[in-house]
C-alpha cells in the first residue's frame, strides 16, 4: 500500500517534471516582457558589467579611471560599473493535490500558473544577478546565481516533492526574501504561525494566492455533491446556488485574515486568479522585489 | 396470434409484464438520481454551511416516462408484434382450395396465384393433403375430390391460369357434394354472383371452416358495340352499382396501336351505360379490337369483326370503252362516291363474288355464265345487295336479276323533241331505305327506264320522281335485294350522280347489305383461327376448341371451354365471337354476402411487417435519449447540448421557412438536364434497381468520357408521369414485374417522347425465361398497351447499332443470348434512330461501377470480355442516338472510292 502510494506519487511528480520545460517557456516568454519593461538597474555599483563612463571628479579613487577612455580627450573619465547586489530569493510551491484543478479547461490549473509565475520571476531575478533557491521540506535548496542558475532551480523545483499545503518552517539566512505560491486554503492559524517561523530578521516575505475564478465566485448550482481534493469530507448540496453568498463572504474574509497576517509580518499579499494574464501579477511581484531590495540596500 | 386491428401480437402472454410498469413506477421514484458531483478544492471554505439533506430528491416526471416509456417498449417488442400479419391457416385436415379462374379471375391473377403459392407453402410445412378445383375448367371436375400433398399441386398450381369463360360453379359443386369433413376449404372467388355460389359456399363450410379470398375491385363487362349512324354505339356493365365511375374504352388496331379511345361514364348507382362513339370510318376500319383500358380479363374485351366494319363493295367492270375524260366515265362518280363510304373493287364479276362483297354495282346487263350465275344467286340469298343502274340496252333485253319488269324502251324526257321537262325527285316513300333524306331541287331525271305497272310495282317502289314514275325499285331475294336504279350511273342520264344525295343513297344501300361477310350466309361450321386467353390475349387455338355451328348464337353454341371468346371462320371472313353476348342479359351482380361464420379476406394483403426489431431499435433510441438526459443531469453535458440544441432548431426553422418550390425545382432538373448531355433512367421506386441504373449509367458515362467525345454529365432519374422527358437523348427504362401502369398522359407523354426523336431503352431484365416471356416482358406489353409502338424487328446483322462506333454484333448485358428488338423502319425523319430498343439483359447491372470504379454485379456466364462487349453496346448505342445514320453512310464508301478512282 505504502509502496503502491509512493509509487503513485513518484508517478505524479515525474508528470509534473516533466511539464517544467513547457511551463518554463511558458514563463521565460512572459519574463521577457517585464524585463523589457524594466532595464537593468540603471545604477553604478559593484558588478561586473559596465555601466557608464564619467568624468573624474575630486575624490575619486585614482586606480578607477579608466585610461583608455581619458586618453581620448582632455579630462579624465572613470569607468563606473553597474550596481550588483547579491541577495537569495527563496520560492516556495504549493504543490497539494487541491493545486491541481481548474474549473475549466481553458484555463491553466492552479498549479501550473503557480510554477509559470515561479519560475518566470526567477528567471527574472536570475537574469539581474539575484541568487534564487527553492524551499523545500528538507530546507532551502540554493540554485546559486548567473547563467545556468535558472536550469538549477529548475531541477530543484521538480524535485520539491513534498504535499504540504504550508511553506516549511525553516530558519533562513538574512537578505534572504521568500516567494511562496499556493491557493493558501489552509485554515488561518496555520498561516500565521509559519509566516511568523519564517519571518527571522532580515528575511521578507510574499505570499500569491494563486486561484481558480471558480473558487473566487461560486457559481455552482442544482443538487450536487462536492468532493475534496485532499481527503475532505464530500459535502452534498441541495441548492448549491443558496450557499453561493455565503461561501463568497467567507472567501473574502479568508483572503482578508491572510492580507492581514501578512502585513503583521511585512510581508506582502497578493491574490492572482487564472484567468487573469500572469504578467500583471508578474510585473507587480516584481516590482515589489525590487522595492524591497531598495528598501534593504538603499 | 392476438390481433388488434391491423397488428397482431404473436406472444401475447408476454404483453402481461406490462402490468408490472406501475410497480417500476414505484422502484423508480423511490430511487432519487445520483446528484452531479464535481470536484472542489476550497471545499473546506464550505464546511459547516451545508445543511444535511433530509428527504430523498425526485426523479424529473419526464425521465421517469421516458423510462417507462423504455421498459413498455422492450416488453412490447419481446411480444413479437407483427404489423397486417399473414392469418395462418390453423385448421387440420385436408385442405380444399376452390380457384375461380373464370373471366374475372384474371383481373388479379398475380395475387391469386400469390395467395395460392402461400397457401400450398403453408400447407406443405403442416404436411395437410391438397385438392385444387378450378371452377373455370376445360373438363367438369367428377368427385371425389383427390387429395394429394401440397408439392404435388406446386406444378398444377403454377399453370393454373385464368379462362375467358364464365365459371361453372355447379359442376364445382357437385364434385364437392359428396365430400366428408373435417378439413378446411379455402375459396379464391372471383367476386361474381353465379348459379349455385350460396349453395356451395355452404357446402365448403359443412367440410369445416370456409376462408374466402375476395378480389377489391369490382368487374366491368364491356358490351358487343352496336354500330352507330356516326360510328359505333358501346356498352358496359359494372358488377358493383358504385364502382368504377367511369372506364376508358380504347379501339386497337390488330398490329396493337391504339387508334382511339373514349371515356364511358356511370350514371350514380347504374349497373349499365352506354354512349355514342363517334369514331371516323378509318379508324373503325382499322379497329381489331375496343377494350377497356387497364383491363387484364377477357370480360374488357371485345374483338370486332366485318359486322362492324366497312362494307366492301364490288363494283363490275362493264364492257364499254372507257370515256376519255373522267367527268365522262360513269365509273368515276362510283368511285368517287365509295371512296369515302366503304372499299371497293373493281373487277369480274366472279372474282368479286368470290370476295363476297356487300354491296355489288354493275351498269350492265348481266350475262353470267352458268356457275356464276348460281353464285350470284346464292350470294343474294345470303343478304348481298345487287346494284344495277339502267343502260342503254338494259331494257330490251331484261335478265333474271331485275326488280321489275322493265318497259321495252326507254323515256326520254325534256329532249329537243319532248314537250316533256327533265323531272324533279319527289319525296322518298316511308317504307323506302331512303326514308328522310332530304330531296334537293336541282336533281333531274332527262332519261329513264320504265317499269311495267304492275300491282307489286308500288311495293318494289324505294323512289319516284315527281310525275309518279319509279327512280329505285328493289325486290327481295333471299335475304338479299335486287336494285335497280331506272337511270345510269354516269350523268348523261340524270344530274343524280352529281349531287350529295347519290352519295346519301349509296351510303344507305351500303349498309344495307349486311353480314354479308359474316358467316350467317354461310351454312358450314367455322373452325377456330384465333382464340383468347384468359387475359384477353389472342393465341393459336389449342386442339380441344371446337368449331362453332353456322351462324353460332349464346343459344346455339355455349361458349366454354369448346368454344372460347376468339375469332373464328375462314380466312375471308372472320366471325368474332365475343365473351358478353354468352354472359347474356343476366345481371352482373358481385357477391353481397357469405353465410356466417366464413372468413372473408381481400387479396392484396399487406406485406406483414415484423415490429419487434423497430420496437427495439426504438427502445434502443429511448435509452440514448435517457442516457444523455442522465449525463445532462449530473451536468456533464450542458455546454455542447445547449450548443447542439440550438443547432437542431436552427435547422428546423430554417427548413420552415424554406418551402420546396416545384416550379423552381422544376426549372432547376430544365437547366441542369440541358446545360449538359446526360444520359437518364426511369426511376422504378424499387431502390435496389433504381441504384443498379445510376450506378450503370454513370458507369457507362464513365467508359463514354474515357472513350469518345461524348462526355455525359451525371445520370439523371426520371419520373415520367411527373418529370419532363424532352431533354433527354435516351431513357434507360427497367421494367420491373409489378411496375405500376401508367396514367393515359404519362403514356401519351413517352409516345410523344419517342415520336419526336427519343429512344426508350427497355430492359426487362428477365433473366432467362427460355422462349417464354419473362415477368418483366409481360408486364412490359401492359406497359406498352396502348402506346403508338411502330412494328419492331431483332437487330439486323446490317443495323447501324452494330457499327456505330465499334463493330459487335451482339448485345450482352449481364446476362446475353437475347435478341433485342428495335424499330424495323425508323423514320427518315429521325435519321434512322431507332425510337424503341426491347431487351432483356439488364444492361445497368453490367455496366454499373462503384465509386472506385469497379462493376457492381457479376455478368453471366461471364468474362470481362462479356462486360467490355456490354460497354460497346451501351457506347454503340449512345452514338447512334446521338449521331443518327451518320455511321451508316460508310456502307456507301466502297462507292464513293470507286468514283474517285475514276
Amino acid at each position: 500500500m505504502a509502496a503502491a502510494l509512493l509509487q503513485h506519487r513518484r508517478r505524479e511528480a515525474e508528470a509534473w517534471a516533466g511539464r517544467l520545460p513547457a511551463l518554463r517557456t511558458q514563463a521565460l516568454r512572459v519574463a521577457a516582457t517585464v524585463a523589457m519593461g524594466s532595464h537593468g538597474r540603471r545604477r553604478a555599483g559593484q558588478g561586473d558589467s559596465f555601466w557608464q563612463f564619467r568624468p573624474y571628479r575630486p575624490g575619486d579613487p585614482v586606480r578607477r579611471i579608466d585610461w583608455r577612455r581619458s586618453a581620448r580627450s582632455d579630462r579624465p573619465f572613470l569607468r563606473e560599473r553597474e550596481w550588483e547586489a547579491a541577495e537569495s530569493f527563496w520560492f516556495w510551491l504549493d504543490r497539494s493535490p487541491s493545486m491541481d484543478y481548474h474549473s475549466h479547461p481553458n484555463v491553466l490549473t492552479k498549479g501550473e500558473r503557480a510554477a509559470v509565475l515561479a519560475i518566470a520571476a526567477a528567471a527574472l531575478l536570475a537574469g539581474s544577478g539575484e541568487r534564487i533557491g527553492v524551499l523545500t521540506a528538507g530546507g532551502p535548496v540554493a540554485a546559486g546565481a548567473g547563467k545556468h542558475a535558472l536550469d538549477r532551480f529548475l531541477v530543484h523545483l521538480a524535485g520539491a516533492a513534498d504535499e504540504a499545503n504550508l511553506p516549511p518552517a525553516i530558519g533562513l539566512p538574512r537578505f534572504s526574501s521568500v516567494i511562496g505560491l499556493g491557493d493558501t486554503f489552509a485554515p488561518l492559524d496555520d498561516w500565521d504561525r509559519r509566516i511568523a517561523a519564517l519571518s527571522a530578521p532580515g528575511v521578507r516575505g510574499q505570499l500569491v494566492q494563486v486561484v481558480d475564478p471558480g473558487e473566487v465566485r461560486f457559481a455552482h448550482r442544482g443538487r450536487l455533491r462536492l468532493d475534496g481534493m485532499e481527503g475532505e469530507a464530500p459535502e452534498l448540496l441541495r441548492r448549491a446556488e443558496d450557499l453561493a453568498d455565503a461561501y463568497n463572504s467567507r472567501f473574502a474574509a479568508h483572503g482578508d485574515g491572510l492580507a492581514a497576517i501578512c502585513q503583521r509580518r511585512g510581508w506582502r499579499f497578493l491574490r492572482h486568479a487564472t484567468d487573469e494574464p500572469p504578467l500583471a501579477l508578474l510585473l507587480s511581484l516584481y516590482q515589489a522585489l525590487s522595492l524591497n531590495r531598495r528598501v534593504a540596500h538603499a | 396470434m392476438l390481433e388488434l386491428g391491423l397488428i397482431g401480437v404473436a406472444q401475447p402472454w408476454v404483453l402481461a409484464a406490462l402490468l408490472a410498469l406501475p410497480g417500476l413506477w414505484w422502484l423508480l421514484r423511490l430511487i432519487p438520481p445520483p446528484p452531479r458531483r464535481e470536484r472542489f478544492p476550497a471545499i473546506a471554505l464550505l464546511s459547516g454551511l451545508v445543511a444535511r439533506e433530509e428527504s430523498s430528491a425526485r426523479m424529473p416526471w419526464w425521465l421517469l416516462a421516458l423510462r417507462l416509456l423504455l421498459a413498455a417498449l422492450v416488453i412490447v417488442a419481446l411480444a413479437d408484434p407483427v404489423f397486417a400479419p399473414q392469418r395462418a391457416f390453423q385448421g387440420k385436415g385436408p385442405l380444399l382450395i376452390v380457384v375461380d379462374n373464370g373471366w374475372h379471375g384474371a383481373a388479379d391473377w398475380p395475387a391469386r396465384q400469390r395467395v395460392l403459392a402461400n397457401l400450398l407453402e403453408e400447407a406443405d410445412r403442416s404436411e395437410r393433403p391438397v385438392a385444387i378445383l378450378p371452377t373455370a375448367h376445360r373438363v367438369a371436375p367428377a368427385g371425389p375430390v383427390s387429395f394429394r400433398p401440397a408439392a404435388a399441386w406446386r406444378a398444377f398450381a403454377g399453370a393454373l391460369a385464368p379462362r375467358p369463360w364464365p365459371t361453372d360453379r355447379a359442376a364445382v359443386f357437385a364434385a364437392v357434394d359428396g365430400q366428408e369433413g373435417p378439413g378446411e376449404a379455402v375459396w379464391l372467388s372471383d367476386g361474381l354472383e353465379s348459379e349455385r355460389r350460396a349453395a356451395l359456399a355452404e357446402r365448403l363450410q359443412r367440410l369445416g371452416r370456409l376462408v374466402v379470398f375476395q378480389p377489391a375491385g369490382a368487374a366491368v363487362l364491356l358490351q358487343e358495340p352496336e354500330t352507330a349512324a356516326t360510328g359505333l354505339r358501346i356498352a358496359a356493365r359494372r358488377a358493383d352499382p358504385r364502382l368504377p365511375a367511369g372506364v376508358s374504352v380504347q379501339a386497337v388496331a390488330g398490329d396493337g396501336r391504339l387508334l382511339a379511345n373514349t371515356d364511358l361514364a356511370f350514371a350514380a348507382g347504374e349497373a349499365e351505360t352506354s354512349a355514342d362513339w363517334t369514331l371516323p370510318r378509318e379508324l373503325l376500319n382499322q379497329a381489331e379490337r375496343l377494350q377497356i383500358a387497364g383491363s387484364t380479363h377477357a370480360g374488357g374485351t371485345v374483338l370486332l369483326d366485318d359486322r362492324w366494319q366497312r362494307r366492301l363493295v364490288g363494283i363490275a367492270e362493264a364492257g364499254d370503252e372507257r370515256a376519255g375524260h373522267p367527268l365522262l366515265d360513269p365509273d368515276h362518280y362510283l368511285r368517287s362516291a365509295f371512296a369515302d363510304l366503304a372499299a371497293f373493287r373493281f373487277g369480274p364479276l366472279p372474282a368479286l363474288l368470290a370476295e363476297r362483297p356487300n354491296l355489288l354495282v354493275t351498269r350492265e346487263r348481266l350475262q353470267p355464265d352458268a356457275v356464276t350465275a348460281s353464285a350470284l344467286d346464292t350470294w343474294l340469298e345470303a343478304g348481298g345487295v345487287l346494284l344495277r343502274f339502267a343502260s342503254a340496252g338494259l331494257a330490251e333485253e331484261a335478265d333474271d336479276w331485275l326488280p321489275v319488269r322493265l318497259r321495252a324502251a326507254s323515256r326520254a324526257l325534256g329532249g329537243a323533241l319532248s314537250w316533256e321537262v327533265p323531272q324533279r325527285l319527289a319525296p322518298f316513300p316511308e317504307a323506302s331505305p331512303f326514308a328522310g333524306l332530304a330531296v334537293p331541287e336541282e336533281v333531274t331525271v332527262s332519261r329513264q327506264v320504265l317499269a311495267e305497272p304492275g300491282p307489286g310495282l308500288r311495293d318494289k317502289t324505294w323512289a319516284v320522281l315527281a310525275d309518279g314514275t319509279p327512280l329505285v325499285t328493289a325486290e327481295p331475294r333471299g335475304r338479299g335485294w335486287a336494285v335497280l336504279v331506272h337511270v345510269s350511273a354516269g350523268a348523261d342520264w340524270s344530274s343524280l350522280p352529281l349531287s350529295g344525295l347519290f352519295l346519301q343513297m349509296l351510303e344507305r344501300l351500303v349498309r344495307l347489305g349486311h353480314g354479308q361477310a359474316s358467316p350467317e350466309a354461310g351454312e358450314a361450321p367455322l373452325p377456330p383461327r384465333l382464340v383468347m386467353d384468359g387475359f384477353a390475349r389472342l393465341r393459336e387455338p389449342p386442339p380441344t376448341v371446337q368449331a362453332l355451328p353456322p351462324r353460332p348464337t349464346p343459344a346455339t353454341a355455349q361458349l366454354g371451354p369448346d368454344h372460347p371468346p376468339g375469332y373464328y371462320g375462314g380466312e375471308a371472313s372472320r366471325f368474332a365471337w365475343n365473351l358478353a353476348p354468352a354472359l347474356g342479359a343476366a345481371p352482373l351482380a358481385a357477391i353481397a354476402d357469405w353465410p356466417g361464420g366464413v372468413d372473408v379476406r381481400g387479396f392484396q394483403q399487406r406485406r406483414s411487417q415484423d415490429l419487434g426489431a423497430w420496437l427495439l431499435l426504438a427502445a434502443a433510441a429511448v435509452l440514448v435519449l435517457d442516457t444523455l438526459a442522465s449525463l445532462w443531469l449530473r451536468g456533464h453535458l450542458r455546454p455542447r447540448l445547449g450548443g447542439a440544441m440550438a443547432l437542431a432548431a436552427a435547422a428546423a426553422g430554417l427548413a420552415l421557412l424554406l418551402p420546396a418550390d416545384p416550379a423552381r425545382a422544376s426549372d432547376e432538373m430544365a437547366l441542369r438536364a440541358t446545360l449538359n448531355t446526360h444520359l437518364a433512367y426511369v426511376e422504378t421506386g424499387d431502390p435496389a434497381v433504381d441504384r443498379a441504373s445510376r450506378a450503370g449509367l454513370a458507369g457507362l458515362s464513365h467508359i463514354l468520357t474515357a472513350r469518345t467525345s461524348v462526355e455525359p454529365g451525371t445520370p439523371i432519374g426520371v419520373d415520367v408521369e411527373t418529370d419532363e422527358l424532352a431533354f433527354f437523348p435516351l431513357l434507360y427504362w427497367p421494367v420491373l414485374p409489378d411496375q405500376p401502369l401508367l396514367s393515359n398522359a404519362a403514356r401519351e407523354r413517352v409516345s410523344a417522347f419517342m415520336e419526336r426523336g427519343g429512344t426508350i431503352l427497355f430492359d426487362t431484365r428477365d433473366r432467362d425465361a427460355g422462349g417464354e416471356a419473362g415477368p418483366g416482358t409481360l408486364r412490359l406489353r401492359q406497359l406498352l398497351d396502348g402506346m403508338r409502338i411502330p412494328p419492331l424487328e431483332p437487330v439486323p446483322g446490317e443495323h447501324v447499332l452494330t457499327r456505330s462506333f465499334y463493330l459487335i454484333s451482339e448485345f450482352p448485358g449481364r446476362w446475353e443470348g437475347a435478341p433485342v428488338w428495335i424499330e424495323a423502319n425508323a423514320a427518315a425523319a429521325r435519321d434512322g434512330v431507332t425510337s424503341i430498343l426491347i431487351g432483356r439483359h439488364d444492361w445497368a447491372a453490367a455496366w454499373a461501377l462503384g465509386p472506385d470504379w469497379r462493376p457492381l454485379y457479376p455478368v453471366y456466364p461471364g468474362g470481362d470480355r462479356q462486360r467490355e462487349l456490354a460497354y460497346r453496346f451501351g457506347v454503340n448505342l449512345v452514338m447512334h442516338v446521338l449521331t443518327g445514320n451518320y455511321k451508316g453512310d460508310q456502307v456507301h464508301i466502297p462507292d464513293i472510292l470507286e468514283r474517285l478512282g475514276q
